[in-house]
C-alpha cells in the first residue's frame, strides 16, 4: 500500500505540491526553540525543540563535500559517506544499521558539493543511543579493505542509476556549465573511472583531513527541552578531539575561494533522462552563500523565474526553476523543453526587467508565498528541520531556517531589484576559471 | 590470523548484541508512548463517511477524500481512472476551469490527486479559516465535475509523460509485470497509468460515464486532521455535500475478492526498460490490507528488505556488492497484495550470467526465511523499524489524513491504521513464519533488462 500510493502521488500531482503551506505562515502555532553551543574543540551542537513532534531527528553534518576533493581524490567524499556504515573498531559491518533500526530508527546519509551528513529519524526516547552510534560511525570508520571493494561495486550501481535521474543530471550539467574549472563542476559521485580507481588510502586520508570537530555540526530536533538534549549531545561528543593539526590545504579551503564573478549562461542543452523530452537551461551564477539576505533574494528570483519557465510546458515537472546555494557560489537555473526555444528570450527579458525596475508587488507576494511554502513543507518533519538547520549551520546561519519567514518579510521590491542588477545581468560566456584547490 | 579475525568479529557482534539488548530493555514501551488524538467518525445525510482527527497543535488543516473506484475499473480501459481523477478540478457546472484554479489558489494551492486500481484520492492542505472554501471545492469536484476537454487533454499528456518516466524505472516495470501475472485480467493487475493506446483518445462521454459510476457517496470517505471544532466539521461537510446524490448502480460490484483469479503456479518473466539499469524482482501474492495477516506481512517485508539491516540488504548489497537499490516492499490493495523482493543493478558487460546470479541471490534470500527462521534480534529489529517507518510516514497532517481515509475505505475502519503499530509490535515468531509459509509460494520472478542489451541465456 505504501509503495503504490507514494509512487502515484509523486507522479501525478497536478497541483503545486510545494506551495501547499503558502498561506499558513501567520497561523503557525508550534514555534521551535533552539540552543546553539560551540565546544572548545570547535564542534557545533544545536538542539531544537519542536513542540508536539512525535519523533526526533539526529543529523550530523561535516564540511567535507566533493568540492573539498583534490583532483586525485575525486569521488572520495561520497565513497566515505558509504563507508561510514561499514563498521568501526567496536561495531562490525552491519551493526551500525542494525543498532539504529532496532531503535525503530531510519538511518541514511548524503553528500553534497559542500558537505556530507548522516542522519536518523527515531523515537525521542532513543536519541542518546542513536547519537552514540552515529558518533562512532563518523569518528571511527574502519574502512576495511574487503568492505571497500564491495562498496565500490555498489557505488558504480548508484552511478549507473543516477544516469536515469533527471534532477541529478540537470544539477550536474548546470554546475558543469557555470563552474567549468572549479571543483563544483564535478559530479558529487565523481565519474565511473574515479570510482573504479580511488583507493582506500585516499579515502582514509580524506577522512583524517576533514572529519574533525571544528568542521562538524550536530543537530538534534526533538520534542524534549533543548537544554536536556544539548546535555546528551555534549556527553556524547565532548571527547571528540582532532588527532592531527589542520593542514595548510584544509585551512585554505576554510576560506571562501577567490575569483567568483557574476556570469550568466544559456541557452544550454540539458541532458535528459530516458523517456523524457530534451530540455534546455538558462543559468545565472549567484554569489557565495555569505549573506542571508542574498540567499533569500536568490530564492525569490528563482520563484519569480519559475512561472515563466513553467508556462513553456503543460507537462508537470518538465519546466521549472530553482536556486542552488554553495559556499563558493550558487546558481539560479531555469529549465524548459527544448521544443520551446522562445522561452530563453522571455527569461532574459524577465531578468532584465527585474534588474531595471524590480518585480511588481503582486509578483513579489506570489514569489514569497511560493518560497515560504516550500520552506515550511521542508520543515514540517523533524528530519527536514534537522537537515535545514544543519545545512545552514555549515554555511554559518544556524538560525536561518527558523527565521526564514522574517527574512522573506524583510525582502523588498528594491532589494530584489538590487540583487538582480548586481549579480544577474553579466553576460558570462565563456565561464572564467575560478580556482582549483 | 583468520581465526583471530573471526574471534574479534564474533566478539564485536556479541558486544553489539549485548548493548542492543540492554538498550531495548531500557527503552521498552517507548514506541507505544504516543498519546492518542481524539477521532470522531460520522456519516453525512448523503451517505459520505467522515473521519475527523482533532489536532489542537496543528497550524493547518489537512483533508483527504478517498473514493473506491474499483467497480468502475471493471468496465473501463486502464488509465481512465487516472484521467478522471486528474480532471476533477477542471471546469464544473458552477465555475469555469479558470474559476476553479482561482478558488484553489485562494485556499493555498494545496490540492493533489492520486489513484490506484481501486481507489482515487484527493488531498488538500489549507488553513482553518479556508476550510469551508476547500470543502466547497472538493464538493464541486465530487458532484459537478465537467470533464472538460482542455483539462482532460492536459491530464492525458501528464499521464503519457508519467508512463514514459515509469518505463525507464526497471523496478516499476518489473512490479507492473508481476501484478499483471499475479492478478490476470482483474483491475489489480492493470497499469494504473494505463497504456498510450488506452488513454490517448478517450471520448469525453466515457470519462463522464466513469465519473458518474464511480464517484458516489456510499463509496466516499473524507478524513480531516487539524485544529477545528468537530461541530464545524460536521456542519460544513454536511451542508456542502447535501446534494451529493449519485447512487451506485444496482449491478456494481462491492468487493474484489470473489473475482480474483487463483494463483496458477510459479512464473518467470522477462521485460525491458528504457533506462540504463536492470532489475530482478521476486513477487509473491499476499492477502490485502483488510486481512488479519497484514501486520505480520509488514513485519515480514521489513525483515526481508526494509532498512539496511534487512536480510536482502545485508546478503545482496553488503556481502556481495550487488545493487544500490535493494529491498522489499508490499503493494497492497484491500483484498490482495504483492510482496516484492528486488535489486536494481547496472548490467555487467563482462559477466553474461550476472542477472541469473542476481536472480538466485534475490530469490534465495527472500525465501531464506522458510529454512532459517529469524532470530529474536532480527524479529525485534523488523518490528521496531516497521513501526518507526509507519510513524515517520505520518508526520505531515496530509499524510495522516490520507492514511485514515484509506483505512476507513479499504481496511475495515480508520482505527486499523492507528492500531497497526501496536499490532505489528505483537507479531510473534510463529505469526511471522506462518505468514512466510503462506505467502512465499508460487513466486513470480521478473528480470528487467535495458533495451538493446542481450536477452537472458
Amino acid at each position: 500500500m505504501r509503495m503504490a500510493y507514494r509512487r502515484v502521488l509523486v507522479m501525478v500531482s497536478f497541483a503545486a505540491a510545494l506551495g501547499l503551506m503558502v498561506p499558513l505562515h501567520a497561523g503557525r502555532s508550534r514555534e521551535a526553540a533552539m540552543l546553539h553551543k560551540r565546544l572548545s574543540t570547535g564542534l557545533q551542537l544545536i538542539a531544537v525543540q519542536s513542540p508536539g513532534a512525535e519523533l526526533a531527528a539526529v543529523d550530523v553534518w561535516i564540511r567535507a563535500g566533493s568540492a573539498m576533493e583534490s583532483v586525485e581524490e575525486r569521488g572520495a567524499a561520497h565513497f566515505l559517506e558509504h563507508m561510514l556504515f561499514k563498521g568501526t573498531p567496536t561495531r562490525p559491518a552491519g551493526a551500525i544499521d542494525f543498532a539504529v533500526e532496532t531503535c525503530g530508527g531510519i538511518l541514511n546519509a548524503g553528500t553534497t558539493r559542500d558537505g556530507a551528513h548522516i542522519f536518523a529519524t527515531v523515537d525521542p526516547a532513543y536519541v542518546s543511543p542513536v547519537l552514540s552510534v552515529i558518533a562512532d560511525a563518523v569518528r571511527n570508520p574502519l574502512l576495511d579493505s574487503s568492505e571497500f571493494e564491495l562498496e565500490r561495486a555498489v557505488i558504480l550501481d548508484e552511478f549507473a542509476r543516477d544516469l536515469d535521474r533527471s534532477s541529478r543530471l540537470l544539477q550536474d550539467a548546470a554546475c558543469g556549465a557555470a563552474y567549468s574549472n572549479h571543483p563544483y563542476a564535478r559530479p558529487v559521485l565523481g565519474t565511473a573511472e574515479d570510482i573504479r580507481h580511488i583507493s582506500r588510502d585516499t579515502v582514509r586520508a580524506f577522512h583524517d583531513r576533514y572529519y574533525r570537530p571544528q568542521r562538524a555540526v550536530v543537530v538534534v530536533v526533538s520534542p524534549a527541552h533543548p537544554t536536556s538534549t544539548l546535555e546528551a549531545m555534549e556527553k556524547t561528543f565532548s571527547d571528540w578531539q582532532a588527532q592531527t593539526p589542520l593542514d595548510a590545504t584544509v585551512a585554505r579551503s576554510e576560506q571562501i575561494r577567490d575569483g567568483w564573478r557574476p556570469a550568466s549562461f544559456g541557452p544550454v542543452p540539458a541532458p535528459a533522462a530516458p523517456g523524457e523530452p530534451a530540455r534546455t537551461m538558462m543559468i545565472w551564477k549567484t554569489p557565495p552563500a555569505t549573506s542571508s539576505e542574498d540567499i533569500a533574494a536568490s530564492e525569490l528570483i528563482a520563484a519569480l523565474v519559475e512561472p515563466v519557465a513553467a508556462s513553456s510546458s503543460s507537462i508537470a515537472g518538465s519546466a521549472g526553476a530553482e536556486a542552488i546555494h554553495g559556499m563558493e557560489g550558487g546558481l539560479i537555473v531555469a529549465w524548459y523543453p527544448a521544443s520551446a526555444p522562445g522561452t530563453a528570450g522571455k527569461l532574459r527579458a524577465l531578468v532584465q526587467r527585474l534588474s531595471d525596475v524590480g518585480p511588481t508587488p503582486a509578483e513579489l507576494a506570489a514569489a514569497t508565498r511560493r518560497v515560504l511554502g516550500r520552506h515550511l513543507y521542508a520543515m514540517e518533519t523533524v528530519a527536514g528541520m534537522a537537515r535545514e538547520v544543519g545545512k545552514w549551520a555549515l554555511y554559518g546561519y544556524p538560525n536561518l531556517p527558523l527565521e526564514y519567514g522574517q527574512l522573506l518579510e524583510r525582502a523588498t521590491l528594491a532589494s530584489v531589484r538590487e540583487y538582480a542588477r548586481k549579480w544577474l545581468t553579466s553576460a558570462g560566456t565563456p565561464p572564467q576559471q575560478d580556482r582549483t584547490p | 590470523m583468520k581465526v583471530k579475525g573471526y574471534f574479534w568479529l564474533s566478539l564485536g557482534w556479541t558486544c553489539a548484541g549485548l548493548a542492543l539488548t540492554a538498550l531495548v530493555w531500557h527503552c521498552a514501551g517507548a514506541l507505544a508512548a504516543r498519546s492518542p488524538a481524539e477521532v470522531t467518525r460520522f456519516t453525512t445525510d448523503s451517505g459520505v463517511r467522515v473521519v475527523f482527527r482533532q489536532e489542537p497543535e496543528s497550524p493547518t488543516v489537512a483533508m483527504a477524500v478517498a473514493v473506491r473506484t474499483l467497480p468502475a475499473e471493471y468496465r473501463s480501459a486502464p488509465g481512465i481512472g487516472g484521467v478522471v481523477a486528474s480532471a476533477l478540478f477542471g471546469a464544473n457546472s458552477n465555475l469555469s476551469r479558470e474559476g476553479v484554479a482561482r478558488a484553489i489558489a485562494y485556499t493555498g494551492d494545496g490540492f493533489q490527486a492520486s489513484w490506484s486500481a481501486e481507489c482515487a484520492m484527493v488531498s488538500c492542505v489549507t488553513t482553518p479559516a479556508a476550510f469551508s472554501d476547500a470543502v466547497w471545492i472538493v464538493a464541486q469536484a465530487l458532484k459537478n465535475a465537467d470533464m472538460d476537454v482542455e483539462t482532460a487533454s492536459q491530464a492525458v499528456r501528464n499521464l503519457l509523460a508519467a508512463q514514459a518516466r515509469e518505463a525507464s524505472d526497471p523496478v516499476a516495470v518489473g512490479a507492473q509485470a508481476a501484478r499483471a501475472k499475479l492478478f490476470g485480467g482483474h483491475p489489480y493487475g492493470r497499469p494504473p497509468l494505463g497504456t498510450p493506446d488506452s488513454i490517448r483518445r478517450i471520448p469525453r462521454q466515457n470519462l463522464l460515464s466513469y465519473y458518474r459510476f464511480a464517484y458516489v457517496p456510499q463509496r466516499t470517505v473524507i478524513a480531516v486532521c487539524g485544529n477545528l471544532d468537530v461541530e464545524r466539521v460536521r456542519r460544513v461537510l454536511s451542508s456542502h455535500l447535501v446534494d451529493y446524490e449519485n447512487q451506485p448502480p444496482a449491478h456494481s460490484r462491492g468487493t474484489a475478492a470473489e473475482d480474483l483469479p487463483e494463483p496458477d503456479g510459479p512464473a518467470h518473466l522477462t521485460a525491458t526498460t528504457t533506462g540504463t539499469t536492470a532489475a530482478v524482482l521476486a513477487a509473491y501474492r499476499t492477502p490485502g490490507v483488510a486481512s488479519p495477516r497484514y501486520p505480520a506481512l509488514r513485519v515480514l517485508a521489513t525483515l526481508l528488505g526494509g532498512g539496511k539491516g534487512s536480510r536482502l540488504f545485508r546478503s545482496v548489497r553488503d556481502a556481495r556488492g550487488v545493487g544500490y537499490v535493494v529491498g522489499a516492499d508490499i503493494y497492497a490493495f484491500a483484498d490482495a497484495g504483492v510482496l516484492y523482493a528486488f535489486a536494481e543493478v547496472a548490467p555487467r558487460k563482462d559477466d553474461p550470467v550476472f542477472l541469473e546470479r542476481v536472480e538466485k541471490l534475490v530469490v534465495g534470500t527472500a525465501e531464506s526465511v522458510l529454512e532459517s527462521p529469524p532470530t529474536e534480534a532480527e524479529l525485534e529489529r523488523a518490528r521496531r523499524l516497521a513501526i518507526g517507518m509507519h510513524r515517520a510516514e505520518r508526520q505531515r497532517g496530509v499524510d495522516r489524513a490520507v492514511a485514515l481515509a484509506r483505512a476507513e475505505l479499504l481496511a475495515g475502519g480508520w482505527s486499523a491504521d492507528e492500531a497497526l503499530p501496536a499490532r505489528m509490535a505483537g507479531v510473534s515468531l510463529s505469526d511471522l513464519t506462518e505468514t512466510a509459509r503462506e505467502v512465499l509460494t508460487n513466486r513470480c520472478v521478473v528480470v528487467v533488462r535495458p533495451d538493446g542489451t542481450p536477452p537472458l541465456r
